[in-house]
């Protein structure tokens, strides 16, 4: 019996060590890592892909990264990935994708197809960033040179999650799409890269948001608005507040350093009319300050609070305002706060939404508090 | 024991008095009165034997007292057969009579702490190769048998393969009354009850089990003492052949025996409950029961601080589960998982396999089996030239083999922690080595799922061994705290309050109420 055991534990064995190239048993110097794609179309239609592939050079006993880059074509998005192996003699391999990079073109006309994709084969993660192209092509971003490290899509995907000390730009992954989708009441917003020339290298830098409606581009916002519009949907973890105060005559810049911010949007239905609350509150500290004044106790601190909430309630008005009367889609997440919180009025309202949205009234509330002015209690003193 | 006795009778009645001349014809009478037919008898049963020594004596004072003292020349110590035996013989003026002149001789004249009497010829001529000296009487029955032995043996040395820092240096020997002694000083208590059997019928080993009478469970102590009895073997060279007959589970790779070569250990054991099984000839002493969280326990445990002893035992665990797991975990990431590998990581090993030319399975058996190979050198090979085989294994094998792109760097790092953790525990080291080489197999065909799949297998395995009716997993699957005090971790000793349960009978206290005292 035991010695049957052993000779059929022993028979399956001695395969494996022959058998190893089978199912899913790849060897990972034998594949394509993938780091980033971007997504054009061509002029009759088809998809053009660029994928970023990692190319390993073991020189000794150094490892040099470097990145290659694929062109390929297909009537369709996962025609255009298998299309690579005609030039490519390994198979790519998506597990590792940080970035997609999607031009405006195909944007406009919808990234279902590409969101199906990742979603549905088993190698994409769906924690891969999505953004838009500023430029004409998505490619020209991915052929861009990269700063940091050799691979440009790990380079985004870096910018991307060290914005939240800047809060000037959003970061979506692809089940953040997804989810958007198919939320009622929101409506999904992805980042814009465009390229800029730094110090002779043609690079890359993040600059604004992109509003999608349903799974299509709509329009595109600056980063300045869309610091605002991180303070209205409560994902605002740093950043700074650049203001203005008048001291007599006298005009001095105040950086204002965000420490923490918290926003609530609260539907408010009373008389048979509905309008939101929106309250926003910031801890910050002084930054940088321009004059001389002594910032010392509680009552120089709030005037300094004072003015940054007047900012900042002007700015996200403007913001609220502005999305309101141009378009009609709820990018703030609105429509979404009534169904949470008032059901009921929400199954009434919902076909009418887009139209509602486009006057409701949105009363702001801010308030911001100076914690303390950093290592200085006075200001630098200039003498006469 | 008995079984062989009643053989003997049974044999004995068959062969009658006259003419034994083999060893095993031998076994089957009893002397006679006459000197001479009797030294003829012993001469035909040792023939052939140069060492077999027949000294011939008479009084000086009465030349009717004819005697002759046979024995091994290399068992015995020559003074005492000199001194305690042939002088008071050959010298003593008060022998009188031939009627009770061996009790007189037993009594009066012989100086010897043990003398015994017999008249069966196997006994005589057991006692004459256990190193006795056996005195034939002109005109008696019977003849004496005189404690002449003399041990001549390893001194008690620390054991190489359990050392200490803080515990006890002592190591067990080779004799079994030395180990008996070494016991016996650390437990000086009627309590401790050492019962002596033989075992194996060429080599006739002396084979002691050791236990506390009032903590042992009764059980485990009758189920012990059937399965040494029912050895039926020619010789017992090394405990471990008594550890393979007593065995729970002949097949399994993990021991359901223990074994130990320190005294502090056995009698740390023996104070829990469990019981000792001496052998003659080894230095290696066999604890029953055995459990499985015993591999990880180390007698320094209970010498040094508990927080640092938990430490070193959780490392102990942890080494275990990695010398396991780790050639398969890694295995499975490469070949199956590889989106479960951080990419920083992922891109530096597919570098360094850049060129290898052999799949990561190939490359990973190839490689642990060089390291086995090399493991087994150093055990075996004289220590002298273990310097070769540190460069040849260090260097050739490892940066050499890496550098000529024979093999990934990664593969090396991984084969080593899995080496060097195994030598952590060396007493699980066999059962180490299968599960590693099965659990690799089953990553190679099935990635983590086959990993998985063997580690239940496993631990099947183990929740089903038993070790003397005891569940081989005991306390490690407790969930009672009262059962983790000497698990994972080790708690203080005035913690530690109570016995075993199921191993010692009754879970009496150690102590009472901790540093309090009473």
């Amino acid at each position: 019996m035991i010695k049957r055991v052993l000779c059929t534990i022993l028979i399956c064995s001695i395969p494996a060590l022959f058998t190893t190239g089978c199912w899913n048993y790849r060897e990972i110097n034998q594949m394509s890592i993938v780091s980033g794609a971007a997504v054009d179309k061509t002029q009759d239609g088809k998809y053009k892909l660029t994928v970023e592939i990692i190319d390993l050079k073991s020189g000794g006993k150094d490892v040099v990264i470097h990145s290659k880059k694929l062109e390929s074509y297909g009537d369709s998005f996962f025609d255009a990935v298998r299309n690579t192996i005609k030039f490519n003699s390994q198979k790519l391999y998506w597990g590792h994708v940080e970035t997609i990079v999607i031009s405006q073109k195909v944007a406009r006309e919808g990234i279902l197809q590409i969101l199906d994709f990742l979603a549905r084969d088993a190698e994409p993660r769906l924690s891969i960033d999505i953004l838009i192209s500023k430029e004409d092509t998505a490619a020209q971003i991915l052929n861009s040179q990269s700063i940091t490290t050799e691979v440009r899509a790990f380079e985004v995907n870096e910018m991307l999650d060290v914005e939240k000390a800047l809060s000037k730009s959003v970061k979506t992954e692809v089940y953040q799409f997804i989810n958007a989708l198919g939320d009622e009441g929101v409506s999904a917003v992805v980042p814009v890269i465009g390229l800029k020339k730094n110090s002779g290298i043609e690079t890359s830098q993040l600059s604004g948001t992109a509003v999608f409606k349903k799974d299509k581009l709509a329009y595109m916002f600056n980063e300045e608005d869309t610091k605002y519009y991180l303070f209205i949907i409560n994902k605002v973890y740093g950043g700074l507040l650049v203001l203005q105060e008048k001291q007599g005559k006298n005009i001095s810049d105040i950086t204002l350093e965000i420490e923490k911010s918290k926003t609530e949007i609260k539907p408010v239905y009373s008389n048979g009319k509905l309008h939101f609350e929106l309250t926003i509150r910031t801890k910050t500290n002084l930054g940088e300050v321009d004059n001389n004044a002594k910032y010392k106790n509680n009552l120089e601190f709030e005037k300094v609070a004072n003015e940054a909430e007047k900012m900042l309630k002007k700015e996200v008005e403007r913001v609220i305002r502005a999305v309101q009367l141009e378009y009609d889609i709820d990018i703030f997440g609105f429509g979404k706060s009534v169904k949470e919180d008032i059901p009921d009025l929400w199954k009434k309202i919902q076909p009418q939404w887009a139209d509602i949205f486009k006057d409701v009234p949105v009363k702001v509330d801010v308030d911001v508090k100076v914690n303390h002015s950093g290592l200085l209690s006075k200001s630098i003193m200039m003498g006469d | 024991m008995v079984i062989i006795l009643t053989f003997w009778n049974r044999r004995k009645s068959i062969a009658g008095r006259n003419g034994p001349t083999s060893p095993e014809q031998a076994d089957a009478g009893i002397i006679g009165t006459s000197l001479g037919e009797n030294i003829e008898l012993f001469k035909n049963i040792f023939c052939d034997e140069d060492t077999f020594a027949i000294r011939n004596i008479e009084n000086q004072h009465n030349r009717h007292i004819k005697c002759c003292v046979l024995f091994m020349e290399e068992m015995i110590d020559i003074s005492t057969v000199n001194e305690n035996i042939i002088r008071p013989i050959t010298q003593n003026s008060s022998l009188k009579s031939l009627s009770d002149t061996l009790l007189q001789m037993e009594n009066k004249v012989i100086t010897s702490s043990q003398v015994k009497k017999s008249s069966e010829v196997s006994t005589l001529m057991h006692s004459i190769l256990m190193g006795d000296t056996v005195l034939l009487l002109e005109g008696a029955p019977q003849a004496l048998i005189i404690s002449t032995l003399e041990v001549k043996g390893r001194a008690v040395e620390e054991p190489e393969g359990e050392k200490t820092i803080r515990g006890p240096r002592e190591g067990f020997t080779e004799g079994l009354m030395v180990n008996l002694s070494l016991i016996r000083r650390r437990l000086e208590t009627p309590d401790l009850k050492s019962r002596l059997l033989t075992i194996g019928e060429k080599t006739r080993t002396k084979v002691c089990i050791c236990y506390m009478d009032s903590l042992v469970n009764k059980e485990i102590l009758r189920e012990l003492e059937r399965r040494i009895k029912r050895i039926n073997i020619d010789g017992v060279i090394a405990s471990g052949y008594i550890e393979e007959f007593i065995d729970d589970e002949a097949y399994s790779p993990f021991k359901t025996v223990g074994s130990t070569e320190r005294p502090d250990v056995v009698a740390g054991k023996l104070l829990e409950g469990r019981i000792a099984v001496l052998v003659d000839g080894t230095p290696v002493v066999l604890t029953v029961p055995f459990l499985f969280l015993e591999y990880f326990q180390a007698s320094e445990d209970y010498y040094i601080n508990f927080y640092f002893s938990s430490i070193s035992r959780i490392l102990r665990i942890i080494g275990f589960i990695l010398t396991v797991t780790v050639p398969a975990i890694y295995v499975a990431l490469m070949t199956f998982h590889q989106e479960m590998i951080p990419t920083p990581l992922l891109i530096s090993i597919s570098a360094a396999r850049q060129g290898v030319p052999f799949p990561t399975i190939v490359e990973t058996m190839v490689l642990l089996f060089i390291f086995e190979i090399l493991r087994e050198t150093g055990t075996r090979m004289p220590t002298n030239i273990g310097q070769a085989l540190s460069i040849v294994g260090a260097l050739v094998l490892g940066q050499a083999s890496v550098e000529a792109k024979l093999v990934s760097a990664p593969i090396v790092i991984v084969v080593a922690i899995s080496g060097i953790t195994s030598l952590m525990i060396p007493k699980i080291l066999g059962a180490a080595i299968i599960m590693r080489v099965m659990l690799l197999i089953l990553a190679s065909y099935m990635g983590f799922y086959g990993l998985i799949f063997g580690i239940t297998g496993v631990l099947l395995h183990l929740c089903e061994l038993r070790s003397f009716g005891v569940p081989y997993l005991l306390y490690l699957t407790s969930m009672n705290p009262g059962d983790l005090k000497d698990v994972i971790i080790r708690a203080p000793l005035w913690y530690m309050d109570s016995r075993p349960k199921l191993i010692s009978a009754g879970n009496k206290l150690r102590h009472a109420m901790g540093r309090k005292g009473k």
